[in-house]
């Protein structure tokens, strides 16, 4: 147990320097901190496993610790305003500890086949025998982010973490919240903004499935809270709306800070993360170089963990497997297209990648036939929608919502949001395609695992175009506060004037409900 | 009729979102221990087990599991750190069977290491047998079954399987059953700290069929997989390791 408290207070601590130093701070600090921390170790290990350094996870910890808590240290001697207080810091560290230390002993560990093979690799980490004798099954299919993540729980002689995954969903809810007071910069009635910031928290905390992944040793998760982390930075980032508590530089470290953690945490998880970071090379509001740096890591992250399983394969004289050969030539395509990304990306790329992977869906039932999208679309619906895949009527209804919203909502930013989640339909049948299995039915089916990756960020995005909806015919409703908008990156070119910006000043009088709904288009 | 319905609407808007929003959440709620109730033990949301050690919760509550990895469990129980050796039973039929393909290797290789929490495992192609003319067929020289200390059935996902060790090596509570070891070492806590000092051990397909575990249909595997402590071997075999 005792291994277990340092190791996750290591990440803990280690990701709170970070956001901190990035000059995030408040209630959401200790959430954005535990991602940033895991993002950090992910990124560490990455680099012990693809180069001839030790892995061991003492070393991992290590560094996830020390580097950002010298760099924290670095900025406040130079006069940054990066103080924290010590009593809610000593607070919060005796607060994890305690709940690590119950969540060692409650045994509420849920499992899949997956999961031991998982834990399997993450014994190999531990013990310096990860390049030499990983399969190339485990390497392909079971990827680096889990075990990595869970690899500590060797220093203490077990074979797991106990609450990390709890952790992490505790953080995912605080961070859905936290997007969503955030990035509704139009502050109508803080009732009306409260209400539905709860409501959200509670329809994402009554999924069971969402509960079950609080315990479940597999990966879903910290997909689900790296996606919404890169997906909802981006979001405020284009808004160029920040709070003095989350400073655009912040924003941009913790986006960064989660690609590489996301490529090696799913093997399409770099499309995913394409998906998820597309929107931000569509925002005019969002600096040039941030877009170029996100690409960059995105494509250097994808050639790094990439390259090194085909070294694998060809080291062992195996053939190297199609989707690592196709995942290389996406690292090389986007490291190519860092320069284009100098102006941003035109915005009906949006549509054109959606209608895009619905064609390549397409392509793919002319070529190999409908069988494998048939049989795929019958099993997604009976474990969707009749309870097979344990979801209930949860994602019945949240489909229900994002469509509905989808269709009525007409608030431009919130494809920030929508894009991911809507887009990864086309994207999971095209994965079925791509690995020649359909999907099944029962709880096991990977697709229906997989639909968590998008749950929070879907459910985020319904609350805040609900909200947003509601805002605007709210007669209460009232202009940002200048202080908000003063932190802004320069944009590429100027945005437009648009009327409310000339009569901000003004006092306001009630407008009709189609004035109202522009002062939301920011883009 | 529209623009009346619109205002209407309009007017309710906050009330009528809000109301979907909490009808989603109390449908998730109701639904929350059904979901539970129709799901089995790993794939509650809200389940405690009786353990957080995951060799018990591989042999107790995954079938698959104990299936597979049964056999590496108990090997780490009785001697973690031991060279494995992978060897054809044959010396005139190469390669072992275990032997059957890259991936066929390279898995059974990450479970020694793993939940076998073997030193080392290393694959003989079988030149060292085959250089001696009068190597006997190993499990026709040697009978493990008076030197075996822990057992298994096997399952859809495993073949039967069986550790034959040294005479002299201590084997805390080893039952009169070997079928019995796993779950009483398990239960005192021999994988998790295990006393045993490591040793050599090689991996065979013992062509001794367990009858009493075949499947309803009939199935039966024709061998069982067999763990044997090198010192049991003939000189000479051990030589050719």
């Amino acid at each position: 147990m005792i291994a277990e408290v340092v190791s996750v207070l290591a990440v803990l601590g280690g990701g709170c320097a970070a956001a901190r130093a990035a000059g995030i701070r408040g209630w959401v600090l200790p959430a954005l901190g535990l991602v940033a921390g895991v993002s950090i170790q992910l990124a560490v290990g990455l680099i012990q496993v693809v180069t001839p350094l030790p892995t061991s996870p003492a070393l991992t910890l290590a560094v996830t610790f020390t580097a950002p808590v010298v760099w924290w240290l670095g900025r406040w001697r130079r006069g940054h305003d990066v103080r924290v207080s010590p009593p809610p810091a000593a607070l919060l560290l005796g607060l994890v500890a305690v709940t690590v230390a119950l969540l060692h002993h409650a045994n509420l560990a849920k499992w899949h086949t997956d999961s031991f093979m998982y834990l399997m690799s993450g014994q190999l980490i531990a013990d310096g025998r990860y390049a030499s004798d990983v399969s190339t099954y485990l390497l392909t299919a079971r990827t680096l982010g889990v075990p990595l993540l869970h690899a500590p729980a060797h220093l203490g002689g077990g074979y797991f973490l106990t609450s990390i995954h709890a952790l992490l969903a505790a953080a995912t809810l605080a961070i859905v919240t936290w997007l969503f007071r955030r990035g509704l910069a139009h502050p109508a009635a803080p009732a009306v903004l409260a209400t539905f910031a709860v409501l959200g928290g509670l329809l994402l905390l009554t999924n069971n499935r969402f509960v079950f992944s609080a315990f479940y040793l597999n990966g879903h998760l910290l997909v689900a809270v790296l996606v919404l982390v890169i997906a909802g930075s981006g979001w405020l980032l284009a808004r160029g709306r920040f709070a003095a508590d989350t400073p655009p530089a912040a924003l941009m470290a913790l986006q960064v800070l989660a690609i590489p953690a996301l490529v090696i945490s799913r093997p399409e998880a770099a499309m995913l993360a394409v998906l998820a970071l597309l929107p931000t090379w569509l925002a005019g509001k969002v600096s040039a170089r941030h877009r170029m740096v996100t690409v960059a890591t995105l494509g250097v992250a994808n050639l790094v963990w990439q390259g090194f399983v085909a070294w694998i394969h060809l080291a062992r004289e195996a053939p190297v497997p199609l989707t690592a050969v196709g995942s290389l030539a996406l690292g090389i395509l986007l490291v190519a297209a860092i320069p284009l990304l100098r102006r941003p990306l035109p915005a009906r790329l949006l549509l054109v990648s959606e209608a895009g992977l619905w064609l390549a869906l397409l392509a793919f039932v002319a070529a190999r036939g409908p069988a494998n999208l048939v049989e795929s679309l019958y099993a997604t619906g009976v474990n969707l929608f009749l309870g097979e895949g344990r979801w209930g009527l949860s994602v019945a209804i949240l489909t229900a919502f994002v469509l509905g919203c989808l269709v009525l909502s007409r608030v431009p930013h919130l494809s920030y949001l929508r894009f991911p989640v809507t887009a990864f339909v086309p994207l999971g049948f095209l994965l079925a395609y791509l690995r020649d299995i359909p999907y099944r039915v029962g709880f096991g089916d990977s697709l229906s695992r997989m639909f968590m990756h998008v749950v929070p960020l879907a459910v985020l995005y319904v609350t805040a175009a609900m909200a947003a909806a509601v805002a605007a015919r709210s007669p209460d409703a009232a202009p940002a506060p200048a202080a908000e908008t003063a932190a802004r990156p320069a944009p590429d070119r100027a945005p437009p004037v648009l009327p409310t910006q000339r009569t901000r000043s003004r006092p306001r009088s009630p407008v009709p409900i189609k004035d109202q709904r522009s002062r939301l288009e920011i883009d | 009729m529209v623009g009346s319905a619109s205002r209407l609407v309009g007017h309710r808007l906050p009330l009528l979102l809000g109301a979907l929003l909490v009808a989603a959440i109390l449908v998730n709620a109701a639904q929350f221990r059904a979901v539970d109730a129709a799901a089995g033990p790993g794939e509650k949301a809200v389940y405690t087990g009786e353990t957080a050690d995951l060799a018990v919760m591989a042999y107790r509550e995954c079938d698959w599991c104990r299936d597979r990895y049964a056999i590496h469990i108990a090997l780490a129980a009785i001697a973690p750190g031991s060279r494995v050796i992978v060897a054809p039973s044959d010396p005139y039929l190469l390669p072992s069977p275990y032997d059957s393909g890259a991936d066929a290797t390279e898995e059974a290789t990450v479970r020694l290491l793993t939940f076998g929490r073997a030193g080392e495992v290393d694959w003989l192609d079988g030149d060292g047998w085959a250089q001696d003319p009068d190597a006997p067929r190993l499990v026709a020289g040697v009978d493990p079954v008076p030197f075996i200390a822990a057992s298994g059935p096997g399952g859809q996902k495993g073949a039967p399987w069986a550790i034959a060790v040294d005479p002299d090596r201590p084997v805390p509570g080893r039952p009169a059953n070997p079928d019995h070891f796993l779950g009483r070492a398990l239960a005192g806590g021999e994988f998790r700290d295990p006393a045993g000092e490591p040793g050599e051990f090689v991996l065979l397909r013992w062509y001794s069929p367990r009858y009493d575990h075949c499947y309803a249909t009939g199935f039966c595997y024709s061998y069982q997989d067999l763990l044997l402590e090198t010192t049991l071997l003939a000189d000479r075999l051990r030589g050719a390791l």
